[in-house]
């Protein structure tokens, strides 16, 4: 892992999370502007985990290989399928739900790093 | 629309949040005991199956609270009861008896390795399901 690339995700996914249940909490919905904000979200989750697998072939291994490719996967899954999840209900918890798939991810990278050791 | 007797839709409204907390933790436990049970079960059996049956509970009260209906509910009822009794009867004995749980699982010391959200978690579920249940008194018809 690169603590940097992970620096940048946990930024991302802390911004685009804060701003949507900002949103949620000001009861608004630009959909455009949520579709653009998951998608960044899920592109530094892909980003983080090329770089992962990069890493991983160039020699070095994570602590818990089982474990790491665990979160891993989930990292990619949880943003898209939360925001599925969350838009299909058209009101603010929706809205709200999204935000937090978003934190999740979040989580996700600063277990992703522990578990890299 | 659901049925009447079925209540109000458990994930609606705030439940589409707890249903997305609900589904990270059957993910996130699930993940978690299998890794647990694959690679190292004979360190800790008993923390690992007690990670395992926890996955399953995280995933039933997912599916409850996710689909409407009667038989969905008695289900999330039914699985937050285990989780809130699980969690409390495991954070307890993990604080007793640490031995037995050399390795953390998701309710050890009360969820604290989860920022205490599994002794949360269970108590706004039940506290949803009571706040979305049919109404009584239309349902017997005074």
């Amino acid at each position: 892992m690169r603590p940097g690339v992970a620096a940048a995700v946990i930024a991302v996914s802390l911004l685009v999370g804060v701003g949507i249940v900002a949103l949620a909490l000001a009861d608004r919905r630009p959909v455009l502007w949520l579709l653009g904000g998951l998608a960044a979200v899920e592109l530094a989750a892909l980003a983080q985990v090329l770089v992962a697998v990069v890493v991983v072939l160039r020699g070095e291994r994570p602590d818990s290989a089982a474990t790491f490719a665990g979160y891993a996967l989930a990292s990619l899954l949880v943003p898209p399928v939360g925001a599925v999840w969350a838009l299909s209900e058209r009101s603010r918890w929706g809205t709200a739900a999204a935000g937090v798939s978003c934190l999740v991810l979040a989580v996700l990278t600063v277990r992703l790093r522990q578990v890299w050791g | 629309m659901a049925a009447p007797t079925a209540g109000r839709a458990t994930a609606s409204g705030p439940g589409r949040l707890l249903v997305l907390v609900y589904g990270i933790f059957a993910l996130s436990a699930g993940a978690r005991a299998a890794v647990q049970i694959a690679t190292r079960f004979s360190d800790a059996p008993v923390a690992y199956l007690l990670s395992a049956l926890a996955a399953v509970v995280y995933v039933l009260a997912t599916v409850g609270l996710a689909r409407s209906g009667l038989r969905a509910r008695r289900l999330a009822l039914l699985a937050c009861t285990v989780e809130l009794v699980g969690v409390l009867t495991v954070g307890t004995v993990s604080l007793l008896v640490p031995d037995e749980f050399p390795d953390a699982t998701v309710w050890s010391g009360y969820g604290e390795g989860y920022g205490f959200v599994p002794l949360v978690l269970p108590v706004l579920g039940l506290a949803w399901l009571r706040h979305t249940a049919p109404d009584r008194r239309s349902r017997e018809g005074r």
